[in-house]
């Protein structure tokens, strides 16, 4: 395992929508399995990629003790926070609910575009999340956090400056718990560290 | 401790784009002259000067905290040239290569990553005046040899 479990690499992040099969631990994503950022993690501000495991505890008292004797979890999540450099309509679309974008034809005095709406309505996407590093446990392995249903939920401002900053889309994906996963425990989804190669 | 400049020399070998920097005036490839601490001594090599060469050397680096087993080392890329601009045009490449190096295994060595500083100096040798460019980076790699931890 030693020295592999130390990571000092960024992680990829992928996107697609609520109900895509996750990728093989070994695999690579393809299809429907989008890059945050045109060049993946090439597109991240140097903050990263952070996973906040969060949690809500109460903690019980009784009458004669001075420390607490119980402690319950009363509520938790899982939200995930990158900041992308890129500002394709494509990516830009992935900040404001997944919205579809638009084209203008390239014509006799008409410069081609595309388009995106602004304006993300009531309801809100839900996506499924991966995030891709290294493994802990050896050399060209993976490690993949698979997570089913996400929705973005940040409210990012982007600035254009003329001071060195590249414009940025502050995102924060937080869970929702899949009610179809196989278990109570996998409604957040599943973390997976690769150990070995396939024979 | 692990011997992360000759790591460092073995991955900068492994790099296509470096590679194809050493070609002779027909364009054929030749052998892609790497070193660690200093340039070879011998009469043939001085002779040959200036010629594109890389010769990594070690500069130091911040106090380093606590445990963790991962130095944090300044080492400097000098990059020789036939002319300053065939110097600065190995650098580059050479600067490309290191900032793109992410967790490499290398022989025993496992190097975390690179991160370089701004920009290169233009470092004519000043006793030989031979072209080079030099750029400072500081090299993440672990302290443990893989298999002996």
């Amino acid at each position: 395992m030693m020295p592999f479990e130390i990571i000092m690499a960024p992680a990829d992040i992928y996107l697609a929508y609520e109900g895509e099969p996750f990728p093989a631990i070994d695999a690579a994503p393809t299809g429907n399995w989008m890059p945050l950022g045109t060049a993946g993690k090439r597109n991240q501000s140097e903050k990263g990629v952070i996973i906040t495991h969060g949690q809500t505890l109460k903690e019980h008292f009784t009458t004669g003790s001075s420390g607490p004797v119980k402690v319950v979890r009363t509520g938790e999540s899982l939200s995930i926070s990158v900041e992308i450099e890129d500002m394709t309509l494509e990516q830009y679309a992935k900040a404001l609910n997944g919205m579809g974008l638009g084209s203008i034809a390239q014509g006799s005095g008409v410069a081609g575009a595309k388009t995106m709406p602004m304006r993300q309505g009531i309801d809100v996407t839900t996506f499924a999340l991966l995030i891709r590093s290294y493994s802990p446990y050896g050399d060209g392995m993976n490690f993949q956090y698979q997570i089913p249903k996400v929705y973005q939920s940040s409210s990012p401002k982007v600035m254009f400056d003329g001071n060195g900053s590249a414009a940025t889309l502050a995102l924060e994906y937080k869970a929702l718990e899949d009610p179809n996963a196989d278990s109570d425990s996998l409604r957040f989804g599943l973390l997976i560290a690769q150990t070995s190669f396939a024979q | 401790m692990t011997d992360f400049l000759s790591a460092l020399r073995t991955y900068l070998l492994s790099q296509a784009a470096v590679l194809n920097m050493f070609v002779d005036s027909s364009g054929a490839r030749t052998i892609a002259q790497v070193y660690v601490l200093g340039i070879p001594s011998s009469e043939d090599f001085v002779k040959a000067m200036p010629q594109k060469c890389i010769v990594l050397v070690p500069t130091g680096g911040p106090a380093q905290q606590g445990l963790r087993p991962v130095s944090n080392a300044n080492v400097d890329a000098v990059c020789y040239g036939e002319s300053d601009w065939e110097a600065a045009r190995l650098e580059r490449v050479v600067a490309e290569s290191l900032k793109t190096l992410c967790r490499e295994v290398v022989g025993a060595v496992l190097l975390h990553g690179c991160t370089l500083s701004g920009g290169p100096i233009q470092a004519r040798d000043p006793e030989t005046l031979w072209p080079a460019m030099r750029r400072q980076f500081t090299i993440r790699a672990d302290e443990r040899e893989i298999g002996t931890s």
